[in-house]
Protein backbone atom coordinates (compact mmCIF):
# COMPACT_ATOMS: atom_id res chain seq x y z
CA UNK A 1 0.00 0.00 0.00
CA UNK A 2 3.41 2.26 0.01
CA UNK A 3 3.15 3.09 -3.30
CA UNK A 4 -0.36 3.92 -3.63
CA UNK A 5 -0.13 6.34 -0.93
CA UNK A 6 3.05 7.64 -2.63
CA UNK A 7 1.69 7.68 -5.85
CA UNK A 8 -1.30 9.80 -4.10
CA UNK A 9 0.72 12.39 -2.81
CA UNK A 10 2.55 13.04 -6.14
CA UNK A 11 -0.98 13.29 -7.63
CA UNK A 12 -1.96 15.78 -5.18
CA UNK A 13 1.32 17.88 -5.64
CA UNK A 14 -0.08 18.23 -9.06
CA UNK A 15 -3.05 20.46 -7.50
CA UNK A 16 -2.50 24.16 -5.95
CA UNK A 17 -3.41 22.79 -2.40
CA UNK A 18 -2.24 24.51 0.51
CA UNK A 19 0.72 21.78 2.20
CA UNK A 20 -1.52 21.62 5.31
CA UNK A 21 -4.51 20.38 3.32
CA UNK A 22 -2.94 17.64 1.89
CA UNK A 23 -1.40 16.20 4.75
CA UNK A 24 -4.97 16.11 5.91
CA UNK A 25 -5.82 14.35 2.61
CA UNK A 26 -2.87 11.71 3.21
CA UNK A 27 -3.67 11.19 6.71
CA UNK A 28 -7.44 10.61 6.30
CA UNK A 29 -6.45 7.99 2.80
CA UNK A 30 -3.96 6.36 5.80
CA UNK A 31 -6.72 6.14 8.25
CA UNK A 32 -9.50 4.36 5.43
CA UNK A 33 -7.13 1.97 4.55
CA UNK A 34 -6.45 1.15 8.44
CA UNK A 35 -9.81 0.68 8.49
CA UNK A 36 -10.35 -1.44 4.91
CA UNK A 37 -7.89 -3.46 6.39
CA UNK A 38 -9.03 -3.86 9.78
CA UNK A 39 -12.11 -4.89 8.39
CA UNK A 40 -10.22 -8.21 6.67
CA UNK A 41 -10.26 -6.72 3.04
CA UNK A 42 -6.68 -7.61 0.83
CA UNK A 43 -4.48 -4.90 -0.58
CA UNK A 44 -6.63 -5.30 -4.29
CA UNK A 45 -9.65 -5.22 -2.31
CA UNK A 46 -8.37 -1.65 -0.82
CA UNK A 47 -8.01 -0.42 -3.84
CA UNK A 48 -10.52 -1.32 -5.77
CA UNK A 49 -13.04 0.27 -2.56
CA UNK A 50 -10.84 3.49 -2.40
CA UNK A 51 -10.22 3.64 -5.96
CA UNK A 52 -7.23 3.73 -8.06
CA UNK A 53 -5.17 6.86 -7.98
CA UNK A 54 -5.93 8.01 -11.67
CA UNK A 55 -9.57 7.30 -10.77
CA UNK A 56 -9.19 9.82 -7.31
CA UNK A 57 -6.90 12.47 -9.42
CA UNK A 58 -10.13 12.14 -12.27
CA UNK A 59 -12.56 12.75 -8.83
CA UNK A 60 -10.75 15.90 -7.40
CA UNK A 61 -9.93 17.63 -10.72
CA UNK A 62 -13.34 19.46 -10.55
CA UNK A 63 -12.86 20.39 -7.11
CA UNK A 64 -8.87 21.78 -7.14
CA UNK A 65 -7.15 23.63 -9.95
CA UNK A 66 -3.94 22.44 -11.62
CA UNK A 67 -1.04 23.61 -10.44
CA UNK A 68 1.70 23.08 -13.05
CA UNK A 69 -0.90 24.49 -16.03
CA UNK A 70 -1.97 27.68 -14.15
CA UNK A 71 1.63 28.60 -13.33
CA UNK A 72 3.08 28.51 -16.70
CA UNK A 73 -0.05 30.73 -17.63
CA UNK A 74 0.18 33.15 -14.55
CA UNK A 75 3.98 33.57 -15.69
CA UNK A 76 3.25 35.02 -18.87
CA UNK A 77 0.19 36.79 -18.14
CA UNK A 78 2.78 38.44 -15.17
CA UNK A 79 5.18 39.21 -17.89
CA UNK A 80 3.59 40.47 -19.85
CA UNK A 81 3.72 43.97 -18.73
CA UNK A 82 7.30 44.34 -18.79
CA UNK A 83 7.35 43.11 -22.60
CA UNK A 84 4.69 45.56 -23.32
CA UNK A 85 7.20 48.50 -21.46
CA UNK A 86 10.14 47.55 -23.12
CA UNK A 87 8.49 47.48 -26.55
CA UNK A 88 6.89 51.01 -25.93
CA UNK A 89 9.94 52.33 -24.78
CA UNK A 90 11.93 50.68 -27.75
CA UNK A 91 9.57 52.20 -30.34
CA UNK A 92 8.90 55.31 -28.88
CA UNK A 93 12.47 56.18 -28.79
CA UNK A 94 13.59 54.32 -31.59
CA UNK A 95 10.90 55.26 -34.09
CA UNK A 96 9.53 57.82 -32.38
CA UNK A 97 6.26 56.28 -32.66
CA UNK A 98 4.89 56.87 -28.94
CA UNK A 99 1.63 56.85 -31.12
CA UNK A 100 0.77 54.02 -32.13
CA UNK A 101 3.41 52.17 -29.55
CA UNK A 102 1.08 52.82 -26.83
CA UNK A 103 -1.06 49.86 -28.33
CA UNK A 104 1.45 47.33 -27.16
CA UNK A 105 -0.29 47.69 -23.85
CA UNK A 106 -2.83 45.90 -25.37
CA UNK A 107 -0.24 42.95 -25.17
CA UNK A 108 -1.27 42.98 -21.50
CA UNK A 109 -4.96 41.89 -21.72
CA UNK A 110 -4.10 40.11 -25.06
CA UNK A 111 -1.94 37.68 -23.13
CA UNK A 112 -4.13 37.63 -20.97
CA UNK A 113 -7.42 36.59 -22.43
CA UNK A 114 -5.64 34.17 -25.15
CA UNK A 115 -3.90 31.70 -22.09
CA UNK A 116 -7.01 32.19 -19.95
CA UNK A 117 -9.20 30.77 -23.06
CA UNK A 118 -6.27 27.61 -23.78
CA UNK A 119 -6.33 26.92 -20.32
CA UNK A 120 -10.25 26.44 -19.96
CA UNK A 121 -10.92 25.96 -23.24
CA UNK A 122 -13.56 28.90 -23.53
CA UNK A 123 -15.95 28.70 -26.22
CA UNK A 124 -15.14 32.34 -26.58
CA UNK A 125 -11.84 33.22 -26.26
CA UNK A 126 -12.05 34.58 -29.93
CA UNK A 127 -14.67 37.16 -29.24
CA UNK A 128 -13.09 37.81 -26.19
CA UNK A 129 -10.09 38.98 -28.10
CA UNK A 130 -11.71 40.89 -30.96
CA UNK A 131 -12.39 44.19 -29.09
CA UNK A 132 -8.20 44.30 -28.61
CA UNK A 133 -7.75 43.18 -32.15
CA UNK A 134 -10.50 45.76 -33.58
CA UNK A 135 -8.81 48.72 -31.60
CA UNK A 136 -5.57 47.60 -33.52
CA UNK A 137 -6.33 47.26 -37.11
CA UNK A 138 -8.64 50.35 -36.35
CA UNK A 139 -5.65 52.43 -35.01
CA UNK A 140 -3.30 51.45 -37.59
CA UNK A 141 -6.03 51.37 -40.31
CA UNK A 142 -5.99 54.93 -39.81
CA UNK A 143 -3.10 56.66 -38.88
CA UNK A 144 -1.80 55.05 -41.84
CA UNK A 145 -4.20 55.14 -44.84
CA UNK A 146 -6.25 58.10 -43.30
CA UNK A 147 -9.36 56.47 -43.72
CA UNK A 148 -11.12 56.42 -40.13
CA UNK A 149 -14.33 55.88 -41.72
CA UNK A 150 -15.13 53.07 -43.45
CA UNK A 151 -12.00 51.67 -40.73
CA UNK A 152 -14.37 51.42 -38.10
CA UNK A 153 -16.35 48.31 -39.72
CA UNK A 154 -13.66 46.63 -38.26
CA UNK A 155 -15.64 47.01 -34.92
CA UNK A 156 -18.45 45.12 -36.58
CA UNK A 157 -16.10 41.80 -35.76
CA UNK A 158 -16.50 41.64 -32.45
CA UNK A 159 -20.33 40.88 -32.64
CA UNK A 160 -19.81 38.52 -35.66
CA UNK A 161 -17.17 36.67 -33.74
CA UNK A 162 -19.83 36.40 -31.20
CA UNK A 163 -22.38 34.93 -33.22
CA UNK A 164 -20.07 32.82 -34.94
CA UNK A 165 -18.34 31.11 -31.52
CA UNK A 166 -21.90 30.91 -30.03
CA UNK A 167 -23.62 29.28 -33.00
CA UNK A 168 -20.46 26.50 -32.84
CA UNK A 169 -22.84 23.52 -31.34
CA UNK A 170 -25.58 24.82 -33.21
CA UNK A 171 -27.20 24.24 -36.18
CA UNK A 172 -30.49 26.32 -36.80
CA UNK A 173 -29.69 29.43 -39.25
CA UNK A 174 -30.21 32.50 -36.93
CA UNK A 175 -26.70 32.92 -36.21
CA UNK A 176 -25.15 32.85 -39.90
CA UNK A 177 -28.15 35.06 -40.92
CA UNK A 178 -26.83 37.22 -38.29
CA UNK A 179 -23.51 37.56 -39.61
CA UNK A 180 -24.76 38.18 -42.64
CA UNK A 181 -26.49 41.67 -41.54
CA UNK A 182 -23.26 42.38 -40.28
CA UNK A 183 -21.38 41.60 -43.82
CA UNK A 184 -23.99 43.59 -45.78
CA UNK A 185 -23.36 46.81 -43.62
CA UNK A 186 -19.63 46.51 -44.30
CA UNK A 187 -20.29 45.67 -47.83
CA UNK A 188 -22.64 48.78 -48.27
CA UNK A 189 -20.18 50.89 -46.10
CA UNK A 190 -16.83 50.02 -48.48
CA UNK A 191 -19.00 50.27 -51.76
CA UNK A 192 -20.15 53.73 -50.58
CA UNK A 193 -16.51 54.93 -48.95
CA UNK A 194 -15.07 53.69 -52.48
CA UNK A 195 -17.20 54.86 -54.76
CA UNK A 196 -19.15 57.52 -53.49
CA UNK A 197 -22.75 56.09 -54.32
CA UNK A 198 -24.80 55.30 -51.37
CA UNK A 199 -28.37 54.60 -54.34
CA UNK A 200 -29.01 52.29 -54.95
CA UNK A 201 -26.24 50.74 -53.64
CA UNK A 202 -28.07 50.24 -50.05
CA UNK A 203 -30.20 47.40 -51.23
CA UNK A 204 -27.22 45.33 -50.21
CA UNK A 205 -28.32 45.71 -47.25
CA UNK A 206 -31.69 43.69 -47.73
CA UNK A 207 -28.83 40.62 -48.57
CA UNK A 208 -29.04 39.14 -45.56
CA UNK A 209 -33.32 38.40 -46.20
CA UNK A 210 -32.15 36.83 -49.67
CA UNK A 211 -29.31 34.26 -47.48
CA UNK A 212 -32.17 33.41 -45.60
CA UNK A 213 -34.88 32.88 -48.55
CA UNK A 214 -31.73 31.23 -50.65
CA UNK A 215 -30.06 29.18 -48.68
CA UNK A 216 -31.36 28.42 -45.28
CA UNK A 217 -35.06 27.42 -45.71
CA UNK A 218 -34.98 25.02 -49.31
CA UNK A 219 -38.46 25.34 -49.40
CA UNK A 220 -39.94 26.20 -53.24
CA UNK A 221 -41.87 29.08 -52.40
CA UNK A 222 -39.45 30.54 -50.57
CA UNK A 223 -37.45 30.46 -54.05
CA UNK A 224 -40.59 32.19 -55.38
CA UNK A 225 -40.60 35.50 -52.50
CA UNK A 226 -36.18 35.24 -52.88
CA UNK A 227 -36.59 35.50 -57.03
CA UNK A 228 -39.33 38.44 -56.37
CA UNK A 229 -36.46 40.68 -54.12
CA UNK A 230 -33.89 40.36 -56.69
CA UNK A 231 -36.49 41.52 -59.02
CA UNK A 232 -37.51 44.21 -57.12
CA UNK A 233 -33.87 45.41 -56.47
CA UNK A 234 -33.00 45.22 -59.89
CA UNK A 235 -36.22 46.80 -61.18
CA UNK A 236 -35.47 49.67 -58.56
CA UNK A 237 -32.14 50.20 -60.22
CA UNK A 238 -32.93 50.13 -62.82
CA UNK A 239 -36.07 52.93 -62.58
CA UNK A 240 -34.03 54.64 -60.63
CA UNK A 241 -31.01 54.73 -62.84
CA UNK A 242 -32.75 55.11 -66.41
CA UNK A 243 -36.85 56.26 -65.45
CA UNK A 244 -37.54 58.23 -62.67
CA UNK A 245 -36.62 59.32 -59.39
CA UNK A 246 -35.27 57.00 -56.77
CA UNK A 247 -38.22 57.64 -53.97
CA UNK A 248 -40.90 56.29 -56.60
CA UNK A 249 -38.18 53.81 -57.76
CA UNK A 250 -39.02 52.32 -54.40
CA UNK A 251 -42.61 51.07 -56.31
CA UNK A 252 -40.32 48.39 -57.42
CA UNK A 253 -40.65 46.74 -54.53
CA UNK A 254 -44.18 46.36 -54.77
CA UNK A 255 -43.44 43.27 -56.89
CA UNK A 256 -41.78 41.67 -53.65
CA UNK A 257 -44.48 42.89 -51.30
CA UNK A 258 -47.13 41.07 -53.10
CA UNK A 259 -45.86 38.22 -54.18
CA UNK A 260 -44.72 37.85 -50.05
CA UNK A 261 -48.44 38.44 -49.43
CA UNK A 262 -49.67 35.61 -51.91
CA UNK A 263 -47.25 32.68 -50.40
CA UNK A 264 -47.70 34.41 -46.59
CA UNK A 265 -44.34 35.74 -45.98
CA UNK A 266 -45.27 39.23 -45.95
CA UNK A 267 -47.85 39.54 -43.17
CA UNK A 268 -50.27 43.03 -42.59
CA UNK A 269 -51.16 42.43 -39.03
CA UNK A 270 -53.19 45.29 -37.75
CA UNK A 271 -53.76 44.92 -33.72
CA UNK A 272 -57.32 46.92 -33.17
CA UNK A 273 -57.36 45.61 -29.52
CA UNK A 274 -53.71 47.49 -28.93
CA UNK A 275 -54.42 50.20 -26.44
CA UNK A 276 -52.13 52.67 -27.90
CA UNK A 277 -53.33 51.47 -31.46
CA UNK A 278 -55.03 54.32 -32.83
CA UNK A 279 -52.29 56.92 -31.63
CA UNK A 280 -49.60 54.32 -33.11
CA UNK A 281 -50.97 54.35 -36.36
CA UNK A 282 -50.53 58.19 -35.97
CA UNK A 283 -47.34 58.20 -35.59
CA UNK A 284 -46.45 55.68 -38.38
CA UNK A 285 -48.22 58.03 -41.09
CA UNK A 286 -46.53 61.04 -39.96
CA UNK A 287 -43.06 59.75 -39.50
CA UNK A 288 -44.19 58.37 -43.31
CA UNK A 289 -44.79 61.93 -44.56
CA UNK A 290 -42.16 63.76 -42.92
CA UNK A 291 -40.16 60.61 -44.53
CA UNK A 292 -40.96 61.29 -47.99
CA UNK A 293 -42.12 65.41 -47.85
CA UNK A 294 -38.29 66.11 -46.26
CA UNK A 295 -36.74 63.61 -48.43
CA UNK A 296 -38.69 64.99 -51.54
CA UNK A 297 -38.00 68.80 -50.60
CA UNK A 298 -33.88 68.60 -49.12
CA UNK A 299 -33.56 65.20 -51.31
CA UNK A 300 -32.35 64.01 -48.36
CA UNK A 301 -34.22 60.75 -47.74
CA UNK A 302 -30.35 59.03 -47.21
CA UNK A 303 -30.97 60.49 -43.29
CA UNK A 304 -34.99 61.21 -43.70
CA UNK A 305 -35.41 57.72 -43.39
CA UNK A 306 -34.95 58.16 -39.36
CA UNK A 307 -37.87 59.51 -38.88
CA UNK A 308 -39.57 55.58 -39.79
CA UNK A 309 -37.98 54.60 -36.74
CA UNK A 310 -40.26 56.97 -34.45
CA UNK A 311 -43.06 54.61 -34.51
CA UNK A 312 -41.31 51.64 -32.44
CA UNK A 313 -39.50 53.90 -30.30
CA UNK A 314 -43.15 55.67 -29.27
CA UNK A 315 -44.72 52.34 -29.18
CA UNK A 316 -41.68 51.56 -26.33
CA UNK A 317 -42.15 54.50 -25.12
CA UNK A 318 -46.14 53.70 -24.55
CA UNK A 319 -45.78 50.22 -23.34
CA UNK A 320 -42.06 49.63 -21.82
CA UNK A 321 -42.01 50.34 -18.62
CA UNK A 322 -39.39 48.13 -17.15
CA UNK A 323 -36.23 48.26 -19.32
CA UNK A 324 -37.26 50.79 -21.04
CA UNK A 325 -33.89 53.22 -22.01
CA UNK A 326 -32.43 49.24 -22.81
CA UNK A 327 -35.47 49.31 -26.09
CA UNK A 328 -34.66 52.80 -26.67
CA UNK A 329 -31.32 52.68 -26.51
CA UNK A 330 -30.27 50.59 -30.49
CA UNK A 331 -32.33 53.52 -32.05
CA UNK A 332 -31.08 56.64 -30.26
CA UNK A 333 -27.69 54.99 -31.32
CA UNK A 334 -28.39 54.70 -34.73
CA UNK A 335 -30.23 58.15 -34.83
CA UNK A 336 -27.03 59.56 -33.29
CA UNK A 337 -24.65 57.41 -35.69
CA UNK A 338 -25.92 58.90 -39.26
CA UNK A 339 -26.79 62.35 -37.43
CA UNK A 340 -23.14 62.67 -36.39
CA UNK A 341 -21.74 60.74 -39.75
CA UNK A 342 -23.86 62.80 -42.07
CA UNK A 343 -23.76 66.36 -40.15
CA UNK A 344 -20.14 66.63 -38.37
CA UNK A 345 -18.82 63.58 -41.28
CA UNK A 346 -18.06 61.66 -38.05
CA UNK A 347 -17.81 58.02 -38.94
CA UNK A 348 -14.44 57.81 -37.50
CA UNK A 349 -16.18 58.26 -34.14
CA UNK A 350 -19.54 58.05 -34.50
CA UNK A 351 -19.67 54.44 -33.95
CA UNK A 352 -18.83 55.15 -30.27
CA UNK A 353 -22.40 55.66 -29.92
CA UNK A 354 -23.32 52.12 -30.21
CA UNK A 355 -21.59 51.17 -26.94
CA UNK A 356 -23.80 53.43 -25.69
CA UNK A 357 -26.57 49.91 -25.97
CA UNK A 358 -24.59 47.65 -23.84
CA UNK A 359 -23.80 50.55 -21.26
CA UNK A 360 -27.29 51.51 -20.69
CA UNK A 361 -28.54 47.76 -20.42
CA UNK A 362 -25.42 47.44 -17.57
CA UNK A 363 -27.33 50.45 -15.75
CA UNK A 364 -30.80 49.78 -16.41
CA UNK A 365 -30.29 45.76 -15.54
CA UNK A 366 -31.26 44.41 -12.40
CA UNK B 1 -26.85 7.88 -15.84
CA UNK B 2 -25.43 11.89 -16.43
CA UNK B 3 -22.31 12.33 -14.13
CA UNK B 4 -23.18 15.42 -12.81
CA UNK B 5 -26.97 14.02 -12.10
CA UNK B 6 -25.61 11.48 -10.45
CA UNK B 7 -22.84 13.85 -8.21
CA UNK B 8 -25.81 15.50 -6.52
CA UNK B 9 -27.74 12.26 -6.37
CA UNK B 10 -24.50 10.80 -4.16
CA UNK B 11 -24.31 14.46 -2.57
CA UNK B 12 -28.00 14.00 -1.05
CA UNK B 13 -26.88 9.94 0.21
CA UNK B 14 -23.38 11.44 1.69
CA UNK B 15 -25.48 14.18 3.56
CA UNK B 16 -28.52 11.61 4.70
CA UNK B 17 -25.71 8.73 5.53
CA UNK B 18 -23.92 11.16 7.89
CA UNK B 19 -26.93 12.31 9.52
CA UNK B 20 -28.33 9.04 10.46
CA UNK B 21 -25.52 8.93 12.51
CA UNK B 22 -21.49 10.25 12.38
CA UNK B 23 -19.17 8.43 10.58
CA UNK B 24 -16.24 8.16 9.26
CA UNK B 25 -14.87 8.75 5.77
CA UNK B 26 -14.17 4.92 4.96
CA UNK B 27 -17.65 4.03 6.84
CA UNK B 28 -19.34 6.32 4.68
CA UNK B 29 -18.41 4.91 1.48
CA UNK B 30 -18.86 1.88 3.29
CA UNK B 31 -22.30 2.03 3.41
CA UNK B 32 -22.59 3.75 0.20
CA UNK B 33 -20.99 1.51 -1.89
CA UNK B 34 -23.09 -1.75 -0.04
CA UNK B 35 -26.12 -0.20 -1.48
CA UNK B 36 -25.79 1.23 -4.61
CA UNK B 37 -23.79 1.24 -7.46
CA UNK B 38 -21.71 4.25 -6.47
CA UNK B 39 -18.39 4.84 -7.70
CA UNK B 40 -16.62 5.03 -4.39
CA UNK B 41 -13.70 7.19 -5.59
CA UNK B 42 -15.98 9.99 -5.64
CA UNK B 43 -17.32 10.11 -2.47
CA UNK B 44 -14.05 11.04 -0.41
CA UNK B 45 -13.63 15.02 -2.64
CA UNK B 46 -17.85 15.38 -1.84
CA UNK B 47 -17.07 14.50 1.78
CA UNK B 48 -14.61 17.12 1.52
CA UNK B 49 -16.22 19.57 0.17
CA UNK B 50 -19.51 19.57 1.98
CA UNK B 51 -17.33 20.01 5.67
CA UNK B 52 -15.40 22.76 3.51
CA UNK B 53 -19.19 24.51 2.74
CA UNK B 54 -19.58 24.05 6.46
CA UNK B 55 -22.37 20.60 6.16
CA UNK B 56 -19.77 18.90 8.32
CA UNK B 57 -17.95 19.03 11.10
CA UNK B 58 -15.32 16.47 12.01
CA UNK B 59 -14.02 15.68 15.39
CA UNK B 60 -11.40 12.46 16.36
CA UNK B 61 -12.43 9.82 18.03
CA UNK B 62 -10.59 6.98 19.45
CA UNK B 63 -10.63 3.52 17.57
CA UNK B 64 -10.36 0.01 18.75
CA UNK B 65 -8.11 -0.56 15.80
CA UNK B 66 -4.91 1.69 14.96
CA UNK B 67 -5.20 5.33 15.44
CA UNK B 68 -8.06 7.54 16.08
CA UNK B 69 -10.55 7.92 13.40
CA UNK B 70 -12.26 11.33 12.47
CA UNK B 71 -15.53 11.83 12.47
CA UNK B 72 -17.53 13.23 10.53
CA UNK B 73 -20.96 15.09 12.09
CA UNK B 74 -24.00 17.02 9.83
CA UNK B 75 -23.85 20.50 11.34
CA UNK B 76 -27.12 22.69 11.36
CA UNK B 77 -26.93 23.75 7.82
CA UNK B 78 -25.92 20.62 6.54
CA UNK B 79 -29.34 19.42 7.80
CA UNK B 80 -31.08 22.25 5.70
CA UNK B 81 -28.96 21.62 2.64
CA UNK B 82 -30.29 18.25 3.13
CA UNK B 83 -34.16 18.89 3.71
CA UNK B 84 -34.14 21.32 0.66
CA UNK B 85 -32.39 18.39 -1.24
CA UNK B 86 -35.19 16.02 -0.42
CA UNK B 87 -37.45 18.08 -1.14
CA UNK B 88 -36.08 18.72 -4.51
CA UNK B 89 -35.67 15.42 -4.52
CA UNK B 90 -39.07 14.25 -3.95
CA UNK B 91 -40.63 16.60 -6.40
CA UNK B 92 -38.56 15.79 -9.01
CA UNK B 93 -39.36 11.82 -8.66
CA UNK B 94 -43.43 12.91 -8.54
CA UNK B 95 -43.01 14.12 -11.87
CA UNK B 96 -41.05 11.57 -13.04
CA UNK B 97 -43.31 9.11 -11.52
CA UNK B 98 -46.53 10.93 -12.79
CA UNK B 99 -45.12 10.68 -16.68
CA UNK B 100 -44.18 6.89 -16.49
CA UNK B 101 -47.28 6.05 -14.91
CA UNK B 102 -49.66 7.35 -17.55
CA UNK B 103 -50.79 9.47 -20.45
CA UNK B 104 -52.33 12.22 -18.72
CA UNK B 105 -49.42 14.29 -18.56
CA UNK B 106 -48.93 17.46 -21.12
Amino acid sequence: MNDYLQNLETMLDRFIMHSDEKHDIMEDYKAMIEEAKASGLTDDEVIEKLGSVDAIYQAMKPEYRLKKKIANSEKWIALSPFIALIIFFFVGFQYEAWHPGWMAFLLIPLTAIIVEGINHDSEFKLTALMPFLSVIAFVLLGIYTGAWHPAWLVFLSIPMMGIIESSKEKRDSGPYIGTTVFLSIIVFFLVGYFTGVYTPTWVILLTPILFDLFFFNGKKNHYIVGSSLLVSMGLYSYLGLYVTSWPIALLAFMVFIVVGLITGHVTIVINTNHRYGVLLKISFAISLVLFLLLGYLYDAYQLTWLFVLLTPMFSIVLTETRRRWTALSPFVAIITFMLIGFFLDGWAYAWLVFLLIPMVAIIEGD
Amino acid sequence: MNTQFKRGVVEMLVLKVVKDQPRSSYDVIDTLSKRIDVNENTVYPILRRLTKQGYFETKTQASLVGAPRKVYSITGIGEQKLDAFLEEWAEFLEEVLTILGGDNHE
